[in-house]
């Protein structure tokens, strides 16, 4: 547990409601987190954690509900309002989503140059540093079919890093690799947490995610059903949906790590 | 890479665009010949506008102080192509007809032409024969002979054979020569050159009127016409005319 | 025998001089092509509902009429209503490039479409704007993809730019039967005349395919 100041709130979501058809995939889902806060959403799959997260960053336009950025509320509607907003919220992909016909620098440097008009120097020079930050130095030049798994997904890690995000959506980072590749991911998904920053992450990996969340979500049917500290949400969860999920997922992947 | 690519083909397609238009300033009359249409207008070895009709209007030009400038193209689409002021006059072996004088204006008729079949060298028939029996007859689409068959053997006559159609009056001997059909009708003197160089003979006409060649040019052209008209007749009056003649072997 | 080769002989400066009036043709038409088929693709993929009706009847329309009346539509219609006089070269490079750009917007937009959607959902993630997301995340990899659509696409119009002759454009065609009206010497000359073209397609199509090999994204598959 990190010490508790006072608390700045980053991120603040309110009641955000997505239908696709007559399905409601996710329902008045709210949630804030404040700076340096580490939330983790679980759930069984299906139950509108990634579509919750693309809804925060407006990749899927959610029917009702109101995001706050560092108090601001965002205003979707309006082109420019969106795009400095999503440059401030850095986000992952479960299939890593990296540019193929850009090398790993390239990846990192596109938006610096074509969103941030950097000078090709200054693009460089930092993209660089951040994919140094997440181990690569040796890869820079190398595209992305030529990285395992667990490198590309540190470089698009890279990639939102280089943005200065105020917070971080990681949807499921490793639910797409093998499972010797996980461990560097993970290394370096925690090392940004000691560093403080924002995250918001769907997971699978109730072992790695339990140590590193302020706060677990655990969210079924497009409903956030409970919120608590993880080894409340764990073991001694309110509802009986969340303890039959938590006591599956316990049985099968063990406390490791 | 890519980019530069898509940089150097942007740029060609601009280029291209205005290639076309980059006309001079001095005014270059455009003279749209049929190139396909030897003695009177065909491209020479190099590529040059050659021919009676081509020398006989460059000494035109000369004499009436213009500058003009031959322009091969489809014969089907002369007559549009001169109205849409693609080009300025057509000096081309073209028939002096009623039906074109409603679209364009003619200058005074300077050749007599005479309307031939042209079949195979050893062949035997006569006109009438070849117009019978089922034949087929070639002829070059859009000319004064392909209308006159039309109406005046097939529809009024009705004569037993039947009428195919070619872009030039040489592919119609073309396909004499293959045998694929029986005649081809076609003016006399570009026969001549034909039997000069493919294994035919002139059988003979087939009842269709003389017509005269003359140089078209637009209706509201009458300056143009007027000149052209004093050249032709100023040229006619002199040695080079006769000159021109045995040179395209024209008498 | 020999009398064939002294007409192709005779004929050959000439007509190799028509290669480039054909190859101008081509090239001006593709690149034309190339240009709007890319806004008609991008349109097409991403533009409102109203756009993409539009575009899609511009497609219809320009594949559906035959290429002789397009040019003469063009040629002797269009252009003169408009009091624009062009060359007959210029209304078969519009010509040819706008109907390439129908069959060329398809070949993109194949492309774009082959994509994975989490390209355009990542660079929309880092504040990139559609536009900005298709012009430097999308088309370039959309249009690698297109290289060998796109070679068989300057196939074809090589071989239609034949055409043009219609209008008294002096490219390898015309050339030929201008050649054969003079001499009678038509078989060795269209003979001739397909050869320059099977010549021009196999250098382009190489050089297309030397192309595609140098754009590929190294350790990409597919």
């Amino acid at each position: 547990m990190r010490a508790m100041g006072e608390q700045k709130e980053v991120l603040k979501v309110e009641k955000v409601t997505k239908k696709y058809a007559s399905k409601e995939v996710v329902k008045e889902a709210s949630l804030a987190v404040n700076e340096g806060e580490i939330k983790v959403l679980i759930g069984p799959s299906g139950g509108g954690k990634s579509t919750l997260l693309q809804c925060i960053n407006f990749l899927v336009t959610p029917d009702k509900g109101r995001i706050w950025l560092e108090g601001k509320e965002v205003l979707h509607s309006q082109k420019k309002n969106l795009y400095e907003y999503r440059q401030k919220v850095g986000m992952i992909f479960q299939d890593f989503n990296l540019f193929d016909h850009l090398t790993a620098l390239g990846n990192v440097e596109i938006a610096l140059l074509k969103v941030r008009k950097m000078t090709k120097k200054d693009a460089r020079d930092r993209a660089v540093a951040e994919l140094e930050r997440v181990g690569l130095r040796d890869h820079i030049r190398k595209y992305p079919a030529q990285l395992s798994g667990g490198q590309k997904q540190r470089v698009s890690i890279a990639r939102a890093l280089a943005m200065d995000p105020k917070v971080m959506l990681l949807d499921e980072p490793t639910s797409a690799l093998d499972p010797e590749l996980i461990t560097e991911v993970h290394a370096v998904i925690k090392a940004l947490g000691a560093e403080g920053m924002t995250m918001v992450m769907a997971t699978h990996q109730i072992g790695f995610a339990s140590h590193l969340a302020d706060e677990m979500l655990f969210m079924e049917d497009g409903i956030i059903v409970e919120t608590g500290a993880p080894a409340k949400l764990l073991l001694q969860a309110e509802y009986a949906r969340t303890r039959e999920f938590c006591a599956k997922l316990t049985g099968r992947y063990g406390e490791t790590r | 890479m890519a980019k530069r690519i898509l940089l150097f083909l942007v740029i060609s397609a601009a280029m291209a665009l205005t290639i076309g238009p980059a006309f001079s300033q001095d005014k270059v009359y455009v003279n749209g010949i049929d190139a396909n249409f030897p003695p009177f207008a065909f491209v020479d070895k190099n590529g040059n506008p050659d021919g009676f009709d081509v020398k006989a209007l460059d000494w035109i030009a000369k004499d009436q102080g213009f500058k003009v400038k031959h322009q091969p193209m489809d014969w089907d689409g002369i007559i549009p192509s001169l109205n849409a002021k693609k080009i300025d006059m057509i000096a081309s072996g073209m028939s002096i007809t009623d039906k074109r004088r409603e679209q364009v204006n003619f200058s005074i008729p300077y050749y007599k032409i005479t309307q031939v079949l042209v079949a195979l060298k050893d062949s035997k028939l006569t006109v009438d024969q070849l117009l019978d029996q089922g034949n087929k007859v070639g002829v070059q689409r859009g000319t004064t002979e392909a209308k006159w068959i039309e109406e005046n053997l097939i529809k009024k006559g009705k004569k037993n054979f039947s009428l195919l159609y070619y872009d030039s009056a040489p592919l119609a001997v073309e396909d004499v020569v293959n045998g694929r059909i029986a005649a081809a009708a076609m003016d006399d003197a570009p026969a001549k050159d034909a039997v000069k160089k493919k294994p035919v003979r002139i059988v003979g006409t087939f009842g269709m009127p003389d017509e005269d060649f003359g140089y078209a040019v637009r209706k509201a052209d009458t300056e143009l016409l007027d000149k052209i008209n004093t050249g032709l007749k100023k040229l006619m009056a002199c040695p080079y005319w006769q000159e021109l003649k045995v040179k395209y072997e024209l008498d | 025998m020999l009398e064939y080769l002294t007409a192709i002989g005779d004929a050959l400066p000439y007509l190799l001089q028509g290669s480039l009036v054909t190859i101008a043709l081509v090239v001006g038409a593709m690149a034309l092509g190339l240009v709007i088929g890319i806004l008609l693709a991008v349109g097409l993929v991403y533009g409102p509902p109203y756009i993409r009706a539009l575009f899609s009847m511009y497609v219809w329309f320009f594949r559906g009429v035959p290429l002789l009346v397009l040019l003469f539509l063009f040629y002797f219609g269009l252009f003169t209503l408009v009091g624009i006089n062009i060359s007959a070269f210029t209304a078969a490079v519009i010509v040819l490039g706008l109907i390439s750009s129908a069959y060329q917007s398809q070949i993109f937009r194949g492309g774009i479409l082959s994509l994975p959607e989490g390209q355009l959902k990542a660079a929309r993630a880092l504040g990139m704007s559609d536009g900005k997301a298709i012009c430097s995340i999308v088309l370039p990899q959309a249009l690698r993809l297109s290289i060998p659509g796109w070679s068989n696409e300057y196939s074809i119009v090589l071989k239609d730019s034949a055409i043009a002759y219609a209008l008294g454009v002096a490219e390898v065609m015309a050339r030929a039967h201008f050649v054969a009206s003079r001499t009678y010497q038509h078989l060795p000359l269209y003979f001739t005349a397909g050869v320059i073209f099977l010549i021009l397609t196999y250098m382009g199509t190489k050089a297309l395919r030397v192309l595609e090999e140098r754009l590929r994204i190294p350790g990409y598959m597919r």
